[in-house]
């Protein structure tokens, strides 16, 4: 009856199994860093636009009629680029979550490190359970958008 | 005496690994169900907001990229909940597709992006 206990099969990650998660690792690798370059970009426009953005408010100041508003113009560049600059910081910490999950479970595969491996998927456990969040908030506004269309 | 490769140290599906591999699943079959669903309620906003084409090419690569998400998460929690190996294999395999289908998308879409920079910067400099 022990013989029976001690056979039941317990899962492992096998050959396939880590061949598999490799080819994962490099892709969320290949991901992770396209994204923090896309932010740098996306960051050096901003930028670029905010102090293009500054010269244009002061000609629309210098218009008469338009004088009234221009304040009200700042302040709506200003608060735009502070909400891209919170959104890249978050999708920056989601992308880091990501490039952990490929990092460590890449070490973990190549030199058979269960704890490695283990704090790998940790992460990638972390990061589908933003995503899942950033999901529902999202399934909500369109259900509301959804619903108003119709 | 022969040294088999699998009896080289094993990485073992331990509990903890178990816990975060079926709460990872959990939360990729529930993503990949809210991206169905998202992408039904696209394709009827577009409908009705006459873009058609548009509608349905996007909701057809979001299903079809979501999809491999929804395999991954259903089939590992069913390889965790039943120690069936070639499950928990498959559905590893589907994560890998997920990903990689990610990846080529992102390629083309900076493919794009390094594009329109392109013809903006030459289209500026035929104007001057």
């Amino acid at each position: 009856m022990e013989e029976e206990v001690l056979s039941i099969p317990r899962l492992q990650i096998d050959q396939a199994a880590q061949t598999s998660l490799r080819e994962t690792t490099r892709w969320t690798n290949f991901i992770a860093i396209m994204t923090y370059v896309l932010m740098g970009l996306i960051l050096l426009a901003l930028v670029f636009m905010f102090q293009y953005k500054g010269a244009f408010i002061n000609v629309i100041k210098k218009a008469p009629e338009m004088s009234q508003f221009s304040d009200a113009l700042g302040l709506v560049v200003v608060a735009l680029a502070f909400v891209i600059i919170i959104g890249l910081g978050i999708f920056g910490i989601i992308n880091y979550i990501l490039l952990r999950f490929s990092n460590q479970t890449r070490t973990g595969v190549d030199q058979q490190d269960q704890i490695a491996l283990e704090r790998g998927i940790s992460s990638l456990k972390v990061y589908l359970i933003i995503i899942g969040g950033f999901s529902i908030l999202g399934i909500i506004v369109s259900l509301t958008q959804f619903i108003i269309i119709l | 005496m022969e040294n088999n490769p699998d009896d080289i140290a094993k990485l073992e599906v331990s509990e903890k690994l178990r816990y975060d591999l079926r709460s990872a699943a959990e939360w990729g079959k529930l993503i990949a169900i809210l991206s169905f669903i998202s992408s039904g309620m696209s394709l009827i906003i577009g409908f009705r907001k006459g873009s058609i084409v548009l509608s349905v090419i996007f909701a057809a690569i979001s299903v079809f990229v979501y999809f491999f998400l929804f395999k991954f998460g259903a089939e590992v929690k069913k390889a965790i909940d039943s120690n069936d190996q070639e499950k928990l294999n498959s559905g590893l395999r589907n994560l890998e597709t997920y990903f990689k289908i990610l990846g080529v998308i992102m390629i083309i879409v900076l493919i794009i992006c390094v594009l329109a920079i392109v013809f903006l910067m030459l289209g500026r400099m035929i104007k001057f």
